[in-house]
């Protein structure tokens, strides 16, 4: 993994340094251009992660499937957002959450995703007036 | 000198009103709790209670806002402290040691570091702009482009070596941050860069749904396995226990005394910023400070370090401000904004013509700064609380205060994507030791550096030699050299001297 | 259950902190309702929702207070009931703030402060939303532009400045907000008339380019008067000329107008107001009342007008199209001379 992600790396900076290289210009007039510092620094970039695929370092903390359960959450938030809006989605993803990873119970469940999404209604789209999406429920 | 005390003591009268007192109470308050929530700043404060505040008398209305502006300093360092998210740019540096300290259980030491050095930091900041606002706005024109370029590169150069064990990841992210904050219309020319056909990405990417998806989505992904047991730390923590003991107001208030100077004068600076005077004091501390081992891994002195800083940096900008009319930041100028709705001139005859209003507005500085730190103080024992809440509790909401505090920042989806994309990266680059705080602290620098580098290369001709044209820029470039070199000849000398020691060891 | 009471505390603590909060936002409604009656008289057409007045750029600077100022005066004149909230939605030269007025497509309720800039950065970047795909609502003021060097500068007189500039072809620098911008313009056509050749150094608004004047790292730059009638006043930054047709008000009358020098530099950027497309007929005619209605307040007229050197002007909606597109073929010309029409 280590060496994978240095290899990211290596393609992250090449591409930056390509396009500034070939479409913004490196050095025009006298000047340096739009393409300077993506040159310059995605060069040093490449060079300093390709040191990086010497070694083969264990990571720090490991990496487990359901590390990921939070991006599924998140996902599935977003894509309710565009049906349900934000604030009903809010609160589905909170009760189904404590519900399905935590074990809570249904009224426990309940009554936290309920205070805690009212608490955020309160604040920011009765205070702030964030304009927050709205979905076919039109709230 | 006599002359400013009698104005100030005039000011104070203006500013000890009763209605003047409550605004700054509102202020600070409203200040606290935008600070604390991620994703709005002081400016969406101010900006915020801007309209409201025309009702009232021009000095109470500025009054008013002064207050959100420290108040949200000080809020700022709340969510970075206990979730580990930065509320704004210049908290990044106290997330560092102050979430590493919540995590060993003293939280509220940390809380309450945050807000005695705010407070110290704030003072200071106010007593130069009492005495010498004007003299140092006029000494901060003399930096130049060239000169804030040398600057901000000294601010950068440090970065890397700012965190984790090993320093070539950390100059990785620094490096990735920068061409990070590359995205976008480049100002200089105009041309857009990086946004792949996407009007989203034309003001580059926003530094608040980064923030809030590298440090807080990311902290989520890895809180899920870690399950730490929130349950029994803290159970019994009061405001008495999170009271600092003598050995630790012994750390705590040089290193604030420090990087409150510092940072005040970096934030009277034209366009450097209160991140850059965080961070600069924060480096400052780690280089001079005794403690600096543990800088990083939850010291009391880098919470701070940073903390004074900012709010030091976040008063300096009202010297440009009052006595030339040039903001100085974001904020200052919704600011003056207000002053000129107001039919105030800020600019070099403020201080003649309306000099109740600015001894008024200065010495409320003084009685809002401490009625802040009063609100922030009793504040604790509630913030303590959330500290308190289970893990399987605190997973859920937090993943929620991202997804609302990335959105409201621009009212955005496509930021809720980056937070969610950036949230995943870095919980990656984590888990193999990159280090997340450089990349954010470059993506904040990078603009400021590479226009005003570019702006000095135009005024030269493409010469280098502007940026070693005056003392200032000279100086700075010889602490750089020193910055980058010092860690070197510091392990040489460690070598020797661990050679010379060896024997006697033995 | 011991936790779960903690947990109610904080959730407690916080609806506290939101009612508070609330508490202000209830003040804010409360102030301006006094003449709301008065305004749903006037005018039968209603909103119905709260007003975003979107500003294409950031907090602070010209549009923004221009933003404010108009913000504040109908809510104190009571021409509109609903409430305003200005919104900045910064970047891209003014083509974020055109591209989120443009998505709230139809919507009676957004407007957004139009200024000469919205339309240079839009043909210059070719980009998604142009002129025509706003709906123009009316223009209040035009604003000039002053050509400023410090006051200890050498440059006495316009004619010691163009002088220099003829000595030294190329070494004189003048600063700027941003390629392509207004004052990029009439810095163009100052050098095209005068026929001198400078330097341009861009900045990131007004703030920083005056504070590179001021520190003797640029020579001169730009500017509405407004923005730094404080400094010229004090001294500490002297005006050469102005690109208005005619003199400026007090105090900036003595400033001589490039005209009378005998150049023919006469540039003005508008400040105007448009909507999204699509906008429903009854609300611009709605809309046209409400923007007559803050050119006619004798606020409008003393505290911004007058204050900041205006020239006051009041085009409805029809006008205000007309006097656009004539802007955007000026500016077509000008960019496509300095190179920047892609």
């Amino acid at each position: 993994m280590d060496r994978m992600i240095s290899v990211f790396i290596i393609l992250f900076g090449g591409y930056w340094a390509f396009k500034g290289w070939t479409e913004y210009g490196f050095w025009i007039d006298k000047t340096p251009g739009s393409g300077f510092l993506p040159v310059i620094i995605g060069i040093a970039t490449m060079l300093l992660a390709t040191l990086g695929l010497l070694k083969n370092n264990p990571p720090v903390f490991r990496i487990e499937k359901k590390n990921f359960v939070p991006v599924i959450g998140a996902l599935l938030m977003v894509a309710s957002i565009s049906v349900f809006g934000m604030i009903i989605s809010i609160l589905l993803f909170l009760v189904l959450w404590l519900l399905i990873v935590e074990k809570f119970t249904i009224k426990r469940a309940s009554i936290l995703g309920l205070s805690t999404t009212l608490v955020i209604y309160l604040i920011f789209d009765m205070v702030l007036k964030v304009p927050f999406p709205t979905g076919i429920i039109g709230f | 000198m006599v002359e400013i005390f009698g104005m100030l003591l005039n000011g104070f009268s203006t500013a000890l009103s009763f209605e003047n007192i409550l605004a700054a109470m509102i202020g600070a308050a409203v200040g606290i709790i935008i600070g604390a929530i991620p994703g709005l700043g002081s400016v969406t404060g101010v900006a915020l209670l801007l309209p409201l505040t025309f009702s009232l008398e021009p000095v109470t209305g500025i009054i008013m806002l002064a207050g959100i502006y420290y108040g949200g300093m000080y809020g700022g360092s709340y969510s970075a402290i206990l979730i580990n998210i930065p509320g704004d740019s210049p908290a990044v540096t106290t997330a560092l040691d102050g979430y590493a300290m919540a995590k060993k259980g003293k939280a509220g030491k940390a809380l309450f570091a945050a807000n005695l050095s705010s407070f110290i930091g704030g003072t200071i900041g106010i007593i130069i702009l009492t005495f010498m606002g004007p003299l140092l706005a006029q000494i901060g024109l003399a930096f130049g482009p060239a000169e804030i370029a040398v600057l901000i590169l000294l601010a950068l150069c440090s970065v890397g070596w700012l965190l984790g064990d090993s320093p070539r990841k950390g100059i990785v992210t620094t490096m990735i941050g920068i061409l990070l904050a590359t995205i976008g219309v480049d100002l200089v020319s105009g041309s857009e860069r990086f946004t792949f056909g996407s009007e989203n990405l034309l003001s580059g990417l926003s530094f608040i749904p980064l923030v809030i998806g590298m440090f807080g989505f990311s902290q989520i992904l890895e809180m899920i396995s870690e399950k730490i047991k929130t349950d029994d730390i803290g159970d019994k923590v009061t405001l008495k226990e999170s009271l600092l003991d003598g050995q630790e107001l012994k750390s705590v208030i040089p290193a604030s005394i420090r990087s409150g100077v510092l940072g005040n004068f970096v934030g009277i600076l034209p366009g450097a910023g209160a991140t850059t005077g965080s961070l600069l004091s924060y480096i400052f501390e780690k280089r001079v400070g005794k403690n600096k081992k543990e800088m990083g891994k939850g010291a009391i002195e880098g919470v701070s370090a940073s903390e004074s800083a900012n709010n030091a940096a976040a008063v300096g900008s009202f010297a440009p401000l009052l006595s030339l009319g040039i903001p100085g930041s974001g904020t200052s100028a919704v600011l003056l904004g207000g002053l000129m709705m107001w039919g105030l001139q800020p600019g070099p005859l403020l201080f003649q013509q309306n000099p109740e209003f600015v001894w008024g507005l200065i010495s409320s500085m003084y009685v809002g700064n401490l009625i802040t730190v009063i609100a922030a103080i009793l504040i604790i024992p509630f913030l303590m609380k959330i500290i308190r809440i289970p893990t399987s509790i605190m997973i859920p909401v937090i993943t929620v205060i991202c997804f609302v505090g990335a959105y409201s920042f621009q009212n955005s989806m496509f930021d809720v994507w980056i937070m969610i994309a950036t949230g995943i990266i870095a919980f990656y680059l984590k888990s193999h030791d990159y280090p997340i705080a450089p990349l954010l602290l470059s993506f904040v620098l990078t603009p400021r550096l590479e226009q005003a580098a570019r702006q000095a290369l135009n005024l030269s001709d493409g010469s280098l030699g502007i940026f070693a044209s005056s003392p200032i820029s000279i100086t700075l470039l010889l602490l750089i050299v020193l910055f980058i070199m010092s860690p070197l000849v510091m392990k040489l000398f460690k070598k020797k001297q661990a050679v010379k020691e060896d024997p006697i060891a033995s | 259950m011991l936790k779960f009471n903690k947990i109610g505390l904080s959730i407690g603590l916080a609806c506290t902190l939101a009612f508070s909060l609330a508490g202000c936002g209830g003040n804010q409604t409360a102030g301006t309702g006094t003449k709301e009656k008065e305004a749903s008289a006037e005018s039968g057409y209603s909103l119905g929702k709260n007003v975003e007045f979107v500003v294409p750029y950031s907090a602070g600077g010209g549009s923004d207070t221009n933003a404010r100022t108009i913000a504040k005066i109908i809510k104190e004149e009571g021409l509109i009931k609903e409430n305003i909230l200005v919104v900045n939605k910064e970047g891209g030269s003014g083509a974020v703030g055109n591209t989120y007025t443009h998505s709230k497509k139809g919507s009676p309720s957004t407007i957004s402060t139009f200024v000469s800039g919205q339309i240079s950065s839009a043909v210059m970047s070719n980009a998604k939303i142009q002129l025509e795909d706003l709906t123009p609502l009316g223009t209040l003021a035009l604003e000039s532009f002053v050509l400023l060097v410090d006051g200890d500068s050498e440059y006495k007189t316009f004619e010691d400045f163009v002088k220099a500039a003829k000595d030294n072809p190329g070494k004189i620098s003048v600063g700027g907000t941003g390629l392509g911008g207004e004052d990029h313009m009439v810095y163009h056509l100052t050098n095209r008339e005068a026929s001198i050749e400078t330097k341009f150094v861009t900045f990131q608004g007004g703030g920083e380019t005056l504070s590179a004047l001021m520190g003797g790292h640029i020579d001169a730059f730009f500017s509405n008067p407004s923005e730094v009638m404080a400094q010229i006043e004090a001294g500490e930054l002297r005006a050469l000329a102005t690109a208005s047709p005619d003199k400026l008000g007090e105090p900036l009358n003595e400033i001589p107008t490039f005209k009378e020098l005998g150049y023919d530099i006469e540039f003005q950027q508008f400040r105007g107001i448009a909507g999204p497309p699509d906008m429903p007929e009854e609300a611009v005619a709605y809309w046209e009342n409400v923007f007559k209605g803050v050119s006619e307040s004798e606020e409008w007229q003393n505290n911004y007008i007058e204050k900041f050197s205006l020239e006051p002007t009041y085009m409805n909606a029809e006008e205000s199209k007309a006097f656009f597109e004539k802007s955007e073929t000026l500016y077509k010309e000008l960019l496509t001379e300095l190179d920047l029409i892609k």
